[in-house]
């Protein structure tokens, strides 16, 4: 079949990655009026936005040079409050100050002062004003602390569950008539002979399915892998100049601390530990990448920076159990000379028709917080090209669940759910989680819990196969942070491979090869954490899955 | 007086060495400090076709051991094919070609009807055209029993009353099925299969156990019945080093006090039942065994006597592999050492198959060789 490179057009945009921006700028399209397909080779929030520090902050760290930035940011915060305040919780963050005498008072005036100019911005997202702390009140409120602290500093920000705000948008973008295709490649970027694009090449990599569709605008909307997808349509990898930033986070636990306490690194740079979910995160790098997109995990390098930075200002951390790793890839501004934490956090938008190829732009550089921004730059160049005068509404109309309020102690006594579930399940779906509950009201049977770390019902692995794209147990798991918790899936990814499979009409055993594809990854993503304690959980793990699967079957999953 | 055999570790592989050194007319001593991987155990024994001598032992081991292989099924609805099972576990080969009840008493880990649909699914199940269907047995009594662990609702559902309870209720459910297969519920203290299955009047049996379940559980309770039938001397305590002692061993115990051995078979498990550990970084080995040997570990072929990063080990190997195949390396005879009377078997061996039919049969050979040492 050879598609028709001078239309009619199948649709209007076609959105290449299935990131924070590129599911950001398909429900902005579909909320204008357009018609958009969006091909994600992997799942959606796979990448960066599902592996970032999950904040949505007010860019504190722009006041002194752009503070257009900061107050940009911390208007844009407030908008996605307004339109998914399921999905934020307050982080409160301490800046400690250490040691004594002039240097020590200098350094707290300094960081008040800094603070109160940040305060100015602060109504905008809901944030409350700094607070200066001598030494005795935050040891008060931390008593986990080391010893020494002469003061500090409050200030306020903003958490997120990165990829549940990807899968609010791409389905809410689906639900508005959008075409989104999970674990599918773009194989090539279609061009006409004056070099303008005119669609993609596609295949299924997991039915093998291939296909053409073809539109009147094409957007690489890939983070990192920008210069690959550029290169799908021939254009060099100097049209989308970033420069990849690795940064990974640890994961604890449980919540160790009441504050995110901002800690010095070996090498100078501001790394926290932060009380996220019902977890602590430790974080972050930032490391030039040249490695494997599709495979960016955790060193055990990476984790011992992280650790010895905090450990200074919180030792308890060394005694807390580590459970995991996230590792992701900023598709950072390119520049050259300057360390990776001194470049820009700007976004900008490439248009192709500079180098021959009309109606492909690229996306690149950005932060998770500024998504929505991007995506409105980015969907108003579209709708000016072509032709649509519909005003962006992405600040003010509500993502799925995020339309009204539900008290999930209706969940608690409607459902017979426990409260903690509840209230997970009300996070992460906002008003939907009363879709989920009709499900077990429905089938009482989906209401059993199938991970109890997090936890998770069936109905809510059901619900996310069916209405939020998942398709295996990883997918799933990204969407309900199922098998994250303490006990590494050791006591759900195989039932929720059976249940993925039931509700895909596929055999068991193939339900059982998605359930060891998640536990392998997993693991793998533990290995940089290995120390006397994680061996243990790990053996136990290993021990759990041969009662089930028998000696050889860990690797085929063959019965 | 002589001195006896001493058995660290009483694991599958620690009872069969015991076993063997009493049938050969030997004593010995079984030292036992807690619950290692056997007690973990889901009730399915792995491995290759089994010997007489480990047909005998499993036997009164309360495990069924068969001459083909035979097919059980998991709590995550899949079948294996195996040569051993615990006796409570359903046999299905038994059941090719019928009607099989899965019972449903509304737990949240067991979901009855998926489970069906599933069994029914697999390759087994399709070329041996066996059926499998939910069958509702009412048996909660509160919200409590839906989220107990496995382990606690098999304490719960063999007390006297709801034992007799579920017989009269296995009598009126489940027609026109041929046999019944429930989860990992049926027994602790009593064999509740074999009274169930006579009670229905059709075999009724479970799926494998989950860690810590009920067929780890068994397996200590008859574990005790075996050793005393055998007059193999139980020690409870933990054992922290065999030292040398002339031409003899010695095993000091975490008390302090002594037991002055022939020979010493070393079945105290694998990594993952803790025979074997993980050391932070600095001077010495990466990995250790839970106890002080005057003999070195081996990983992947190499001895660990010196500094050695298990995480580069691990990393090379892309997982945890190398932490499962850490043991003591031993000759065809099960001799760790040869110099001195020390033997290891059961997943304390270097790279070895890590399944319930290797460690009765290496832990046999190990008990035979170390009675010879008399």
């Amino acid at each position: 079949m050879s598609a028709p490179a001078d239309g009619p057009f199948d649709r209007d945009v076609i959105v290449i990655g299935g990131g924070v921006n590129g599911t950001g700028v398909a429900r902005d399209c579909a909320l204008r009026g357009l018609t958009v397909a969006l091909f994600e080779r992997n799942d959606i929030a796979f990448g960066a936005s599902g592996n970032s520090s999950g904040m949505i902050h007010g860019g504190p760290r722009y006041l002194t040079n752009d503070p257009d930035v900061t107050y940009s940011s911390c208007l844009d915060s407030g908008h996605i409050q307004h339109v998914a305040p399921h999905l934020l919780f307050r982080i409160p963050f301490l800046m400690p100050v250490f040691g004594s005498g002039l240097g020590a008072r200098i350094l707290l005036n300094g960081y008040d002062a800094f603070f109160s100019l940040y305060d100015k911005y602060q109504p905008l997202k809901r944030g409350k004003p700094h607070v200066r702390l001598a030494g005795d009140d935050l040891r008060r409120l931390e008593p986990g602390l080391v010893g020494g602290v002469f003061g500090g500093v409050t200030f306020d920000e903003w958490g997120i569950d990165g990829a549940r705000l990807c899968i609010a948008n791409a389905v809410d973008a689906v639900e508005r008539g959008a075409r989104v295709h999970v674990h599918t490649s773009v194989t090539e970027i279609l061009r006409r002979d004056d070099g303008s694009a005119y669609g993609v090449a596609y295949r299924n990599r997991h039915t093998g399915e291939i296909g053409r569709v073809t539109a009147r605008a094409v957007v690489n909307a890939t983070g990192a892998w920008a210069p690959i997808t550029a290169g799908l349509g021939g254009l060099e990898r100097t049209t989308t100049p970033i420069r990849p930033g690795k940064g990974i986070h640890v994961f604890l636990d449980r919540r160790l601390t009441n504050y995110a306490i901002m800690a010095s690194s070996i090498d100078g740079r501001q790394v926290f530990l932060m009380p996220w979910q019902n977890m602590s995160v430790l974080g972050t790098t930032d490391d030039d990448y040249y490695g494997d997109l599709d495979d960016v995990i955790a060193s055990r390098d990476e984790v011992e920076y992280l650790f010895q930075a905090v450990e200074r200002v919180f030792p308890a951390v060394r005694s807390a159990r580590a459970i995991g790793t996230w590792g992701g890839v900023r598709p950072t501004l390119y520049g050259w000379g300057g360390n990776e934490d001194e470049l820009s956090r700007e976004h900008r938008i490439v248009d192709h028709a500079e180098h021959r190829a009309d109606g492909l732009y690229s996306m690149i550089g950005g932060k998770l917080a500024s998504y929505r921004l991007f995506s409105e730059e980015m969907t108003d160049l579209l709708a000016k090209r072509l032709g649509n005068d519909r005003p962006c509404s992405t600040h003010s109309s509500p993502l799925p669940g995020g339309a009204e309020a539900v008290d999930p102690m209706q969940l608690v006594l409607d459902g017979g759910m426990e409260a903690v579930t509840a209230t997970r399940l009300e996070y992460r779906h906002g008003a939907r989680s009363l879709r989920v509950l009709e499900r077990m009201q429905r089938n009482p049977r989906e209401a059993a819990v199938v991970c109890p770390c997090e936890p998770v019902t069936e109905a809510e692995i059901r619900y996310a196969v069916e209405h939020e794209l998942a398709a295996t147990v990883d997918d799933v798991s990204r969407r309900t942070r199922l098998g994250l918790g303490s006990c590494g899936g050791m006591r759900c990814a195989l039932r929720c491979g059976r249940i993925v499979a039931d509700a895909r009409g596929l055999s068991p055993e193939q339900g059982t090869k998605l359930s060891l594809a998640f536990l392998n990854g997993a693991r793998r993503r533990r290995l940089s954490l290995l120390s006397p304690d994680q061996a243990r959980q790990e053996a136990l793990s290993l021990a759990s899955l041969r009662a089930e699967l028998g000696p050889d079957g860990q690797r085929t999953g063959d019965d | 007086m002589t001195e006896p055999v001493v058995i660290v570790g009483g694991g599958f592989a620690g009872v069969a060495a015991a076993w063997a050194v009493a049938r050969s007319g030997g004593a010995a001593v079984l030292l036992t400090d807690r619950a290692g991987a056997s007690e973990l155990y889901s009730g399915i024994c792995d491995g290759d076709a089994p010997s007489d001598d480990v047909s005998a032992l499993a036997q009164s081991l309360g495990l069924v051991i068969t001459p083909e292989l035979g097919a059980v099924a998991t709590r995550e609805g899949l079948i294996r094919r195996v040569y051993g099972r615990d006796s409570a576990l359903l046999d299905l080969e038994e059941q090719a070609g019928k009607q099989l009840g899965v019972v449903d008493p509304g737990r949240d880990d067991w979901d009855g009807e998926l489970l069906a649909r599933s069994f029914s699914a697999t390759r087994w199940a399709r070329s041996t055209n066996t059926r499998f269907r939910c069958v509702a047995l009412p048996l909660l009594k509160s919200g409590a029993e839906r989220r107990m662990a496995p382990y606690d609702f098999a304490r719960l559902l063999e007390t006297p009353e709801r034992a007799a309870e579920l017989a009269r209720t296995l009598a009126e459910v489940g027609g026109g099925t041929d046999a019944l297969l429930f989860g990992p519920w049926l027994g602790v203290e009593r064999e509740l299969a074999a009274q169930l299955s006579s009670a229905a009047g059709r075999p009724v049996g479970e799926t494998a156990s989950g860690p810590g379940g009920v067929a780890g559980a068994r397996f200590g309770r008859r574990r005790e019945a075996v050793l005393a039938a055998h007059r193999v001397e139980l020690r409870a305590g933990a054992a922290r080093a065999v030292e040398e002692r002339g031409s003899t061993l010695s095993v000091v115990l975490e008390d302090g006090s002594a037991l002055a051995a022939r020979a010493v078979v070393l079945a105290i498990g694998g990594f993952v039942a803790g025979g074997f550990r993980v050391n932070d970084g600095g001077v010495g080995s990466a990995a250790s065994a839970s106890l002080e040997l005057p003999i070195a570990l081996t990983l992947e072929g190499e001895l660990m006597d010196r500094a050695t990063s298990l995480a580069g080990q691990i990393a090379r190997h892309g997982g945890f592999e190398p932490l499962e195949a850490l043991g003591l390396a031993v000759d065809e005879r099960f001799a760790a050492s040869t110099r001195l009377p020390l033997f290891a078997c059961g997943d304390a061996q270097a790279g070895k198959p890590r399944t319930v039919l290797a460690a009765l049969s290496s832990g046999i050979g190990a008990g035979r060789a170390a009675a010879g040492v008399f």
